[in-house]
């Protein structure tokens, strides 16, 4: 096994899956994914190949969104446009798509950096990793993840219990 | 000791904190009840966060990263190697659209994406066909054909004709009280209402053949048999985005060679998802790959120090538990149409595949994946 698919096979998946939650576009997730395994390929030596490789997705993204912002509006239009003509994605059930909602309502009401810090965390990254990737000291990750956690927990909560009010009141 | 803060205890629980520290950690949570409670809430909040996190897996895609070796390297020698490509200025952005390379790749994609939807649009029009078949041609068809599903109920009834949907999708069709047949032009549209209750009716139909199942899980079971019904979706979006000029991926491009193969009939199963699951207290490698008419097969892979013995099946299920190497067993063709092949690499890595399908269809689809 060379470097290239070493490194393709350790880090891909959970790089996907970071990005994926990250951005909830799994395709962007893929594309931003594809092109930091380009550029790791072209890197002679790598001191710290996780921190790097979350590092250099993160600035793609960043990069992305910076750029795509107006493309991506033009193409969510013609894709509302041409929606007839266009398979639709595979159906959640109601409840998990709701779920993925109020998750994804409750991510992106953290910080930018508590998120990126958490969604890192998930992936099994470790503090150091972390800090390396986000440029903070090591010592802040342990209160970078106890604060985002708690508001995550707590945003989702909180947009939970309209949902909770409104099934009991139709219930009743 | 001052009382500890919420980042000390978190960075404990994540086991980020030196031995020393640790150890002072320990002590005066032992010591401490304040603290002790404000370790369980921090527990209680790393759990509550994970489950939320990943609800955001949830995300309907269609392209989806395909993890074939065999293939990769394949392609890799055939192609020059990375370093040999021209990088673009370091300061031009990322080319993810209109990249020489992409467009190379879009044109070369362009083939086989036609190829794809005009395959798409005769399965179309062949399920089109098939609706409009009285119920009793689709029986004619279920007696010629030597699928082991069983052929007394309604869901074989609709689910083993040639070429047809796969056998989940046949359950759905069977149990469901469609009073009438989905529009043919658009069977992928659903209202979340219709989700809800095909899903229902999906769990449902686990529950009662719970004894029989192979995959394990309820959840999985039914989320696998409501999701084939969207089958054909992939192929088209596929189709539709390298219409549209985007830059295809390497991987992708693999599997494009890969399913024009002479030598291989089978389309590529694509790789759907990769989790790991606890199977005896052992960490198996799950990957879930769609393969063709859009069903679900899932591989699981032991590592070969994993199992302390032999007796160490990678699935808690009704399969016989001791299966030798490179065996095969049906679960229980008799009320259930899902099979595991098992087999055993060169290295000792065990494999478990499992699916809705034939023994034969899933060495097809092992064969594909180039697992040895």
């Amino acid at each position: 096994m060379d470097d290239a698919e070493r490194l393709f096979r350790t880090y891909h998946g959970m790089l996907v899956r970071y990005l994926t939650r990250r951005l909830g576009d799994r395709d962007w997730a893929e594309e931003v994914a594809q092109e930091t395994f380009v550029r790791a390929l072209r890197q002679d030596h790598l001191t710290n190949e996780r921190a790097w490789v979350f590092t250099v997705a993160n600035n793609l993204v960043r990069d992305d969104a910076r750029r795509d912002a107006r493309r991506r509006a033009r193409l969510a239009l013609l894709r509302e446009e041409t929606q007839d003509d266009v398979v639709e994605p595979e159906p959640l059930s109601l409840e998990r798509a709701q779920d993925a909602a109020l998750a994804r309502r409750a991510v992106n009401a953290l910080a930018e950096r508590d998120r990126l810090a958490l969604l890192m965390r998930e992936e099994g990254l470790s503090y150091e990793d972390i800090a390396e990737a986000l440029h903070l000291s090591v010592g802040s990750i342990g209160t970078t993840l106890a604060r985002a956690r708690r508001r995550l927990v707590e945003q989702y909560e909180a947009l939970r219990e309209p949902r909770r009010g409104s099934t009991g009141h139709a219930a009743s | 000791m001052q009382h500890l803060d919420d980042g000390t205890i978190h960075a404990w629980l994540d086991g980020a904190l030196g031995t020393g520290e640790a150890a002072a950690v320990e002590a005066h949570v032992a010591a401490c009840r304040a603290c002790a409670d404000r370790v369980a809430e921090a527990r209680g909040l790393i759990a509550a966060s994970s489950r939320i996190l990943t609800a955001l897996d949830d995300v309907p895609a269609h392209v989806v990263p395909v993890e074939r070796p065999a293939a990769v390297a394949a392609a890799r020698a055939a192609a020059p190697p990375l370093a040999a490509v021209p990088a673009p200025a370091a300061a031009a952005p990322p080319a993810r659209w209109g990249h020489r390379y992409g467009r190379l790749a879009a044109a070369v994609a362009f083939v086989v994406a036609g190829t794809l939807v005009i395959a798409r649009d005769a399965n179309r029009r062949d399920v089109a066909s098939r609706r409009e078949m009285p119920r009793a041609a689709n029986e004619q068809r279920l007696q010629r054909d030597s699928t082991p599903a069983p052929s007394n109920t309604p869901a074989a009834a609709q689910g083993v004709a040639p070429h047809a949907a796969p056998a989940p999708l046949a359950a759905l069709g069977g149990a469901a009280p469609r009073t009438e047949p989905a529009p043919a032009v658009k069977p992928h549209v659903k209202s979340f209402a219709q989700a809800e209750r095909q899903q229902a009716t999906a769990a449902k139909q686990s529950a009662a053949g719970a004894d029989t199942r192979v995959l394990g899980q309820a959840e999985q079971a039914a989320d696998t048999s409501f999701r084939t019904t969207t089958a054909p979706a992939s192929s088209t979006l596929a189709g539709r985005r390298v219409g549209e000029g985007k830059a295809l991926r390497l991987d992708a491009l693999v599997v494009t060679a890969q399913s024009t193969s002479a030598t291989n009939p089978t389309t590529s199963p694509r790789l759907l998802s990769v989790d790991s699951v606890e199977r005896g207290g052992i960490s198996v490698r799950r990957q879930t790959y769609v393969i063709e008419g859009g069903t679900r097969v899932v591989l699981e892979v032991m590592p070969a120090g994993a199992a302390p013995n032999d007796s160490a099946a990678p699935v808690p299920a009704p399969v016989p538990a001791a299966a030798p190497a490179d065996s095969a067993a049906a679960a229980d063709s008799s009320s259930a149409a899902i099979h595991v092949i098992r087999w055993r690499g060169a290295d000792g890595t065990r494999y478990t595949l499992s699916g809705p399908v034939s023994i034969d269809e899933l060495q097809r689809v092992r064969a594909a994946l180039g697992v040895k």
